[in-house]
């Protein structure tokens, strides 16, 4: 089950990894916002109404996080390089560094922050 | 056509070995019979010993000029096949065809990368859902995400995500988490 959750609440960083020109289209950003927005609602919910392991249904909180760190991260490389950053998965090209450090960033902040504050900050 | 080899048999006549090696074909003539009678020689019925020895030399010859004419021919068929197939152009449309292939499954190696990468943050994620959530735990959560984020940095990336699973899994970093604890 905590597998279900996490990959439900890691929804995000799975696109990000599989799909992430979904990210970058304003149409599709919208929808994922849209859905993680209801997740998030979804979860708070189901914890004030006692429903469920609040352990796992906390995951479902992560998204919604991760797509406004994704937003704000995006937006200082965009400011900074006027484009967005290409997929650099097991890249082999060095000029691509500075994607490289947006993907890497965004990988890092944007999955362990969301899980901390979700589980350490959040009520 | 070419006189390639020639030799003596047993009775002292003389072959000749022909080979063109345009067209391929092989022709063998007896072209002088000399039964070696001489008045100082014994050798009156046209063994001798030279003849013997050539006969040898010549089987040797034989052999070892079908083994080369047939590679020859192997040779020059394949060098016929790559002119025509030049000419015809295929070959580069058998080169694309296989630099497309190669891209294939390249393309699917990586997106089973992706695969085990999602899959790996998730099982982290988990871990850390089902664990007491101490700093121990928080610091094993990041080392996952770290583990999986470095496959991002171009060239050095990969290996070092490789690396880093590996000293992992084998306990390598169990001692920082648990000073994390």
């Amino acid at each position: 089950m905590a597998l279900v959750f996490s990959l439900i609440g890691l929804f995000v960083q799975i696109i990000f990894l599989m799909k992430r020109d979904r990210l970058f289209s304003k149409q599709k950003f919208n929808l994922i916002l849209m859905v993680s927005l209801l997740l998030f609602v979804i979860a708070y919910l189901l914890i004030f109404n006692y429903i469920g392991n609040v352990k796992y249904v906390k995951m479902l909180t992560v998204p919604f996080m991760s797509v406004l760190i994704f937003s704000v991260i995006r937006f200082i490389f965009f400011r900074i390089y006027k484009r967005n950053a290409e997929d650099t998965f097991w890249s082999m090209e060095i000029n691509q560094i500075t994607d490289g450090v947006f993907n890497f960033i965004f990988l890092i902040v944007g999955t362990i922050m969301p899980i901390i504050i979700a589980y350490k900050f959040l009520p | 056509m070419p006189n390639l080899a020639s030799g003596v048999d047993f009775a002292g006549n003389i072959y000749t070995y022909f080979y063109d090696p345009n067209s391929g074909k092989s022709k063998t003539t007896l072209s002088w019979v000399a039964h070696i009678e001489t008045k100082n020689d014994k050798t009156q019925s046209g063994f001798n010993k030279f003849g013997v020895y050539d006969a040898i030399g010549f089987g040797a010859d034989m052999a070892e000029l079908y083994r080369q004419g047939n590679g020859a021919v192997q040779f020059g068929m394949s060098l016929g096949k790559a002119e025509k197939i030049l000419n015809d152009s295929r070959i580069l449309s058998k080169m694309s065809s296989s630099r497309q292939v190669f891209n294939n499954s390249v393309k699917a190696f990586k997106t089973g990368g992706r695969f085990i990468a999602g899959l790996g943050l998730a099982a982290n994620a988990a871990e850390f859902i089902e664990s007491d959530m101490s700093g121990g735990d928080i610091a094993k959560l990041a080392g996952g995400v770290v583990i999986t984020a470095t496959a991002f940095i171009p060239v050095v990336g990969p290996f070092i995500s490789v690396g880093l699973g590996l000293l992992d899994s084998a306990g390598a970093f169990d001692a920082l988490y648990q000073l994390a604890d």
